[in-house]
């Protein structure tokens, strides 16, 4: 596989996704009725924006799926894996949230966040 | 003998980094802000294909950390034990011979990590130990 599915969340200054094929459901918070959901954007650091919210539910290894909220417009992006930049090794210890990074010309950057790490 | 430096302006202030440890110098370049990171480490840039840890070492010397938004004129993209960072900074000039005997250690400049300093055009610079910041900013990463 060349190219990885992303479902991408648009914040003001970048872009954030998580792995598609990690997303078993996509739920309207209204709807939802789970346990609290983790907020992405504040994982991030992004600020709030304006639209729908929703909850994704997220699967992982072994264990059961969590509840991530999202804000605003949900889009799906096929990225290609070269594209997808490894966290400098200085960093990585950091940010263990942050997967992988994306930087297109005329695009804004974009974080893949590691689902694994995340709850 | 000689030790080859590039001196880089911040904030006002000239230090120099060791001349074999850089790999290029760069204009002025949009980085990605990454949350959680520290301030000396505040996100990356993108260079030759690969994501590169910004270096801010405006913190180090006192200095307010940039912020999402801020860039600097120059980025030095030096290569340090394994690792290969982005420093930001607002100058660079040529590279320049020291003689060895006119690297000493640091007494009319204060920056942490460097313990040394030259002499360039009388004006006194720190040398910056750039493997010595790595360590204690990512001691797991070397």
């Amino acid at each position: 596989m060349s190219e990885v599915a992303l479902m991408v969340v648009r914040a003001p200054n970048f872009d954030f996704a998580v792995a598609a094929d990690r997303v078993q459901e996509v739920i309207p918070l209204e709807r939802w009725n789970g346990e609290a959901a983790l907020d992405l954007a504040q994982v991030v650091g992004a600020p709030s924006v304006e639209g729908a919210v929703r909850v994704l539910l997220v699967t992982r290894d072994g264990r059961e799926p969590f509840a991530a909220l999202v804000s605003g417009a949900v889009t799906l992006r096929h990225v290609a894996r070269t594209e997808l930049l490894t966290v400098p090794a200085p960093l990585a210890a950091h940010v263990a949230w942050l997967s992988h990074i994306v930087v297109s010309d005329g695009q804004p950057p974009l974080l893949v966040l590691d689902t694994e790490r995340l709850a | 003998m000689t030790l080859s430096v590039i001196p880089a302006k911040l904030h006002d202030v000239w230090f120099v980094v060791p001349a074999s440890a850089v790999q290029e110098i760069l204009g002025e370049q949009r980085w990605v802000p990454i949350a959680g990171a520290p301030a000396e480490m505040p996100g990356v840039i993108a260079w030759r294909g690969r994501a590169v840890a910004v270096l801010d070492l405006g913190p180090l010397s006192g200095n307010a950390a940039m912020a999402a938004g801020d860039s600097r004129r120059r980025v030095v993209i030096v290569h340090v034990d394994d690792a290969t960072l982005a420093l930001p900074v607002e100058g660079v000039r040529e590279v320049q011979e020291v003689p060895d005997d006119a690297v000493r250690p640091a007494h009319l400049t204060r920056l942490r990590h460097a313990t040394m300093e030259v002499e360039l055009d009388g004006v006194p610079m720190p040398l910056i130990d750039l493997g010595d910041l790595l360590r204690v900013l990512a001691p797991q990463s070397t």
